[in-house]
């Protein structure tokens, strides 16, 4: 194959054996193994690869890492991603890839007329423009013209996420020079040890130097440190990786894109240390003139990793624009290449500029500036104008820039470390850390990379021994070339006239304008400046601009940029897939679920399951072909009333609870008195929380003297038993009661109907259960069908009921022995949807329906379960100081709606005559009953009760429905039935 | 996530746990006043500092217990006393 | 399963849930031969009876199903007149073990425990979250062994069809 033109034929850090096909906008592009995207697309020449958000201007790739502002993609076929940066996009086969923000094509994009009306478009353009009527109205059609990429649509099958925890002594982010020190240091010490990096191999930014280490390319040292930390098991070491979030306790969420493991495709880490070293390094920033957003215009460090990495150079003719003298390595890789430079523009006095200028045969024009890039596509020259205002024209196709570096204080700043604004560095620095954390190297300001290298070692010693490690010295690597990191700030060139497109954020299309715009509309925060004009949001988070806002603000209000402060450093640091958070929860384990040993029989019946309650997986009910929900529901409701049906009552919440003072606990716990309570016989309590309102139902059966079985609601177990070992541990330390969960530990099968009894007596059973000997609310243990069980006769569908608790063991051979013992009575098999049908015909409360953290027993019309003696019984208190204030509740209540047959959605609310006012009640159930063979509901009602027998008006949407106001059963008020 | 100190099982990821909210002052007894009642079930502290509050090892051990802890910070001090 | 592991879920056990006075304990659990851990969140072993040291007042005792009838004899559960008490629990959990090679990746990813050695020693045994669930982690040759309420034990077998 032929070579590129502007790849050079030899260096870099290419495999140049390993050509990759890949295809950008619709062509077919080739590029080498260790290429990015970005750089594989300025081989081929594509400096145009995107249009701008707002005013859709052309623009080309600027940086060279994760603080790249412009050059967003979206990923297509297997790899669908959206916003990617095309510096952070391994090149890779069969790698598909779209510029964003341009239709129908960044060469030819209808929308780019927008740059032509930006006076139209200010900061805060949103805020204004579209606040009237509402903001929906306009959302759509913004979101489509200004919208990044889109989101992937399907789900890609082959993209197995993995989370993990990681736990260890170090973990050091960062494997630049410093970094990989401090990790060798510490791996030789013992510790357990992590290195993260978010480049594809380690180095930093050795590997876009032509530093020599030692005698030998910087990259040998990398190499041997590299092995080094490979050959010990206790070190984790991830490449292409990134840290980007530091979380309470030391932990780091790290997101591994490219895992060593086929069946793994990306991977989320929490990984937790005793100590954490940041050697982030630092992030360049780009420098405010007019046009600077034009391809062609690219960081001084971009240009360098691009040509010394990637062996790409980004142009023929540079021109290097920089207030500091860190560019100047730059200046000297190219005149190793060959590359012709232009000049150098530099805006500090002649006086700073140092040792750094040496030995460059090129034009440096010092105290002059660049004011405007010209062309459109693709910059064609600059002007350049002296500290007189003289002008020069320069012509380019590459503009290198350094505005200074940003040590990178992101995670620190997340770690809740506070930063300093250091003048001679004119950035921010980390100053006080708030968790076990150091930083080192040019994060923690040093940008000689001579001293920072000394200082690496010597703060990774001490951080080790504080530990307890032996540290031994290491030798101080020989670095070739070093200079003095000098830097003369420059926030915005001068003479700039309004109107000029001086972008400070070049991804959100914010310019100079917008941030004086804000300031002169009295946002003077920072926080308000970013909000006001988007600085600094988006997928870059404003790396290579934020401080240039800081600065402009400092210079417009006379303040220092420390004065004016830094924004918020949230996590994300980069944008990571949400499935590497996620994890392998995805599909069908995205959210907990459970069985009952009869779930897979309900299932084998066509049972149609959903979640109801305490990630229990529940029959709703079981429709046979062709029958609609309503119908099957209907059958199995009328089985219960009239002859017999069977429910899975396993999930319902069951404690075991004993001990010296269990009886005066379970008083203390329920608002009814319980101690007179006889063995063998369970009572019906309500627990309130200390605001006197419902936290729980359900039975209590006496097995022995201090001995109970407490049966909960399913969805409320969990919470009960953290109620009740509260009370134990925290209030009452000194009673004895012991608590086992024993949910699982028992099954029931619940058998209902007038014929229940008759089912059991087929099943065949050691124990008498005739009303006489084992009347409504006994407990019995005994055999029934040959297995051991205990009974309990309750009722939550006001039929006769018998509950077989039978071991998991057993639960499948009971579930079959009573189907077939009940088959010749027709016994029918009833979901939760049936028992919802038959609570509510009786009046039956539910958790979740009837009862939603705002009610009390009163307002159900249970006043008589609040025991006259049990002052003390948690929540009562509160409950008497509220009736004691006479205000009107809301009451339970039944209606008949005049709904014509048709269900009322739940929550539905009661109006005073229907009118779009504030509600007076609203429906807390509402089914079709079988009994009365109409509509019926329950609800809550503002002075229910003395409204019995009057019409009030649900609202359902539109629709104002009549309903009559009932007490809230209908049928068996008198519960013959339920006891017979 | 933090990592919480079990009195019973040592330093643990935050996700074992249940926050029950600051310490309460012990229940007072039922011949309080009504405002007294109300206020101590209603006003909880809430300092930009330290606090002293309940958690639950819910999937751990099960103890309920209490550290002290900087809400600014996260910072977990040694208990008074 | 890309991973070099093997997970199994195991038969019934028996195991009961213990909680009391220490010494109430230890006398109740003396005829098995079997002592109190000394260490918190540790096992101790007699013959095929494990028994773990799980919270303060808190032991769940483990043996093959078994011995189930025997145990329940010797430990008389639902006894609630001395300072102990003993719940039958063999049907709570659902017991599965994970071994091979890389057994350890495999906690990694389920749970939040630090299993490094000195932090979760041989017979280390202890509750943590499984899956976003409580489990119990005790090790094992070779690699762990789980126990979850099992009601959860179809989504935990999900989870390892997944990883």
């Amino acid at each position: 194959m032929t070579s590129s033109p502007l790849r050079f034929q030899t260096g870099g850090h290419i495999n140049r054996d390993k050509p990759i096909e890949f295809e950008f906008n619709g062509k077919i592009y080739t590029g080498f193994d260790g290429d990015t995207l970005a750089s594989a697309l300025l081989a081929n020449g594509i400096f145009l690869t995107a249009r701008s958000f707002k005013y859709h201007r052309p623009r080309g790739v600027m940086g060279a890492g994760v603080e790249e502002p412009s050059c967003l993609v979206e990923l297509l076929g297997v790899h669908a991603a959206g916003n990617h940066a095309a510096t952070k996009v391994e090149l890779r086969t069969g790698l598909r890839a779209k510029s964003v923000n341009c239709w129908p094509s960044p060469n030819f994009d209808l929308l780019s007329i927008n740059q032509f009306f930006s006076r139209l478009l200010p900061a805060g353009f949103y805020y204004k423009t579209f606040m009237w009527p509402n903001w929906h109205l306009f959302e759509t059609s913004i979101r489509r013209a200004a919208g990044l990429a889109a989101a992937p649509d399907e789900r890609i099958p082959d993209h197995r996420y993995e989370t993990r925890w990681w736990y260890g002594d170090v973990i050091v982010v960062g494997a630049g020079p410093c970094g990989l020190l401090a990790a060798m240091m510490a791996s030789r010490s013992g510790a357990r040890v992590m290195i993260v990096d978010d480049h594809r191999e380690a180095g930093g930014h050795l590997r876009a130097s032509r530093m020599i280490i030692n005698g030998n390319p910087a990259l040998d040292w990398v190499a041997a440190i590299v092995e080094e930390l490979d050959a010990n098991p206790e070190v984790t070491r991830l490449q292409d990786a990134i840290a980007w979030g530091y979380r309470e306790s030391n932990q780091l969420m790290i997101t591994e894109r490219n895992p060593l493991e086929d069946h793994v495709f990306q991977r989320g880490w929490k990984a937790r240390a005793n100590r954490v070293i940041l050697a982030t390094g630092a992030i360049e920033r780009n420098l405010i003139f007019a046009n600077n957003d034009r391809p062609g215009v690219m960081l001084a460090s971009a240009v360098q990793r691009y040509a010394n990495e990637y062996a790409v150079m980004p142009g023929r003719r540079a021109v290097i624009f920089t207030n500091n003298s860190s560019a100047y390595e730059l200046a000297h890789d190219l005149r190793s290449l060959g590359i012709d430079v232009a000049g150098i523009v530099d805006s500090r006095p002649s006086s700073a500029i140092g040792v750094e200028q040496q030995g460059l045969d090129m034009p440096l024009f010092a105290e002059h500036q660049v004011m405007t890039a010209h062309g459109g596509k693709k910059v064609q020259a600059v002007t350049i104008r002296d500290k007189n205002g003289v002008t020069t024209r320069l012509n380019c196709d590459l503009l290198a820039l350094s505005g200074g570096w940003n040590p990178a204080v992101h995670l620190f700043s997340q770690s809740r470390g506070t930063l300093a604004y250091d003048a001679d560095l004119a950035s921010f620095v980390p100053d006080k850390p708030s968790q076990q954390v150091i930083c080192v190297g040019a994060a923690a300001g040093q940008m000689n990379l001579a001293f920072a290298i000394v200082e690496t070692a010597a703060l990774t010693s001490s951080c080790l021994q504080n530990q307890g490690f032996t540290v031994a010295a290491v030798a101080t690597p020989e670095l070739s070339t070093i200079t003095d990191y000098n830097i003369h700030p420059l926030w915005k060139v001068d003479g700039l006239r309004p109107g000029d497109k001086a972008f400070i954020d070049i991804q959100n299309d914010v310019t100079l304008d917008d941030i004086g715009l804000a300031m002169r509309e009295g946002f003077d925060t920072v926080e308000h400046v970013k909000r006001y004009t988007t600085a600094g949001m988006g997928i870059d988070q404003g790396k290579i601009g934020n401080v240039n806002v800081i600065g402009n603000m400092a210079e417009a209000s006379n303040k220092t940029p420390g004065e004016i402060g830094t924004t918020t450093f949230r996590s994300p640091f980069t944008p990571v897939d949400f499935g590497s958070i996620a994890g392998q929860r995805s599909g069908e384990v995205v959210l907990p679920f459970r069985h009952t040993p009869i779930t897979k029989w309900n299932k084998a019946q066509g049972a149609v399951m959903y979640e109801a309650g305490a990630r229990w997986q529940r029959p709703g009910y079981f429709p046979v072909a062709g029958e609609t929900m309503q119908n099957a529901i209907n059958r199995e409701a009328e089985a219960v009333r009239y002859g017999v049906g069977v429910y899975d009552g396993s999930p319902l919440g069951k404690f075991d609870i004993s001990g010296r003072d269990a009886a005066a606990f379970i008083d203390l716990l329920y608002t009814n008195d319980f101690s007179d309570l006889e063995i063998g016989m369970g009572r019906y309590g309500i627990m309130l929380s200390e605001d006197g309102m419902i936290l729980d139902d359900g039975v209590t059966f006496k097995l022995a003297e201090n001995h109970y079985f407490m049966s909960t609601s399913t969805g409320y177990a969990d919470l009960v038993f953290r109620h009740m070992e509260y009370i134990l541990q925290v209030e009452r330390p000194s009673w004895q009661v012991w608590i086992t969960p024993i949910t699982s530990q028992w099954c029931n099968a619940t058998i209902c109907g007038p014929k229940a009894r008759d089912v059991l007596v087929a099943l065949g059973t050691s124990v008498d259960i005739s009303a006489e000997a084992f009347p409504f609310m006994a407990l019995r243990e005994g055999i029934v069908a040959d297995m051991p069980a205990r009974i309990c006769r309750v009722s939550f569908t006001g039929e006769v009921s018998f509950e077989i608790n039978v071991w998991p063991r057993h639960a499948e051979a009971m579930w079959h022995r009573i189907m077939e013992a009940g088959a010749p009575l027709g016994i029918l098999p009833i979901g939760s949807e049936t028992s919802h049908v038959l609570r509510v015909e009786k009046g039956f409360l539910s958790l979740g329906h009837e009862v939603d953290g705002t009610v009390d027993p009163f307002d159900l019309g249970m006043g008589w379960i609040m025991s006259r003696t049990k002052m003390h019984a948690i929540g009562r208190r509160s409950v008497d100081i509220r009736r004691e204030s006479g205000k009107p509740r809301r009451e339970l209540i039944g209606l008949l709606p005049d709904s014509n047959g048709e269900l009322i959605p739940e929550g539905a609310p009661i109006t005073p005559n229907g009118d779009r006012v504030a509600s007076e009640g609203f429906v807390s159930a509402c089914v079709w009953s079988v009994v009365k063979q109409r509509v019926i509901a329950l609800g809550l009602l503002l002075n229910g009760r003395a409204r019995i027998g009057q019409t009030v008006f649900i609202r359902d949407r539109e629709k104002t429905i009549k309903a009559i106001v009932t007490k809230p059963c209908f049928h068996d008020p008198q519960g013959h039935r339920l006891r017979g | 996530m933090l990592t919480l100190p079990c009195p019973f099982c040592g330093e643990r990821d935050e996700t074992e746990f249940v926050n029950g909210g600051p310490t309460k002052p012990p229940r007072p007894d039922i011949t309080v006043t009504n405002s007294e009642w109300i206020d101590w079930l209603t006003v909880p502290i809430n300092p930009i500092g330290y606090v002293e509050e309940k958690w639950w090892h819910a999937k751990g051990c099960g103890a309920w217990f209490t550290i002290k802890r900087h809400t600014v910070t996260h910072d977990i001090a040694k208990l008074d006393g | 399963m890309g991973y070099q592991i093997s997970t199994e879920r195991q038969a019934l056990q028996a195991t009961f849930d213990i909680k009391g006075v220490k010494a109430a304990v230890a006398r109740k659990l003396s005829p098995l031969g079997l002592a109190l851990p000394s260490d918190r969140n540790t096992t101790s072993r007699s013959n095929d009876i494990t028994l773990c040291w799980i919270g303060k007042s808190h032991w769940l005792l483990v043996a093959p199903a078994e011995m189930e009838t025997q145990l329940k004899a010797s430990l008389v559960p639902d006894d609630t007149t001395h300072d102990c008490r003993v719940v039958l629990v063999s049907d709570v959990f659902t017991f599965f073990s994970i071994t091979g090679p890389q057994a350890n990746d495999i906690m990694a990813i389920a749970s939040p425990l630090d299993t490094r050695p000195k932090k979760f020693p041989e017979n280390g045994s202890t509750f943590s979250e499984l899956f976003g669930i409580r489990g119990l982690i005790l090790r094992q040759p070779n690699g762990f062994t789980i126990a979850i309420e099992q009601s959860y034990a179809d989504m935990v077998a999900a989870y390892f069809r997944k990883i």
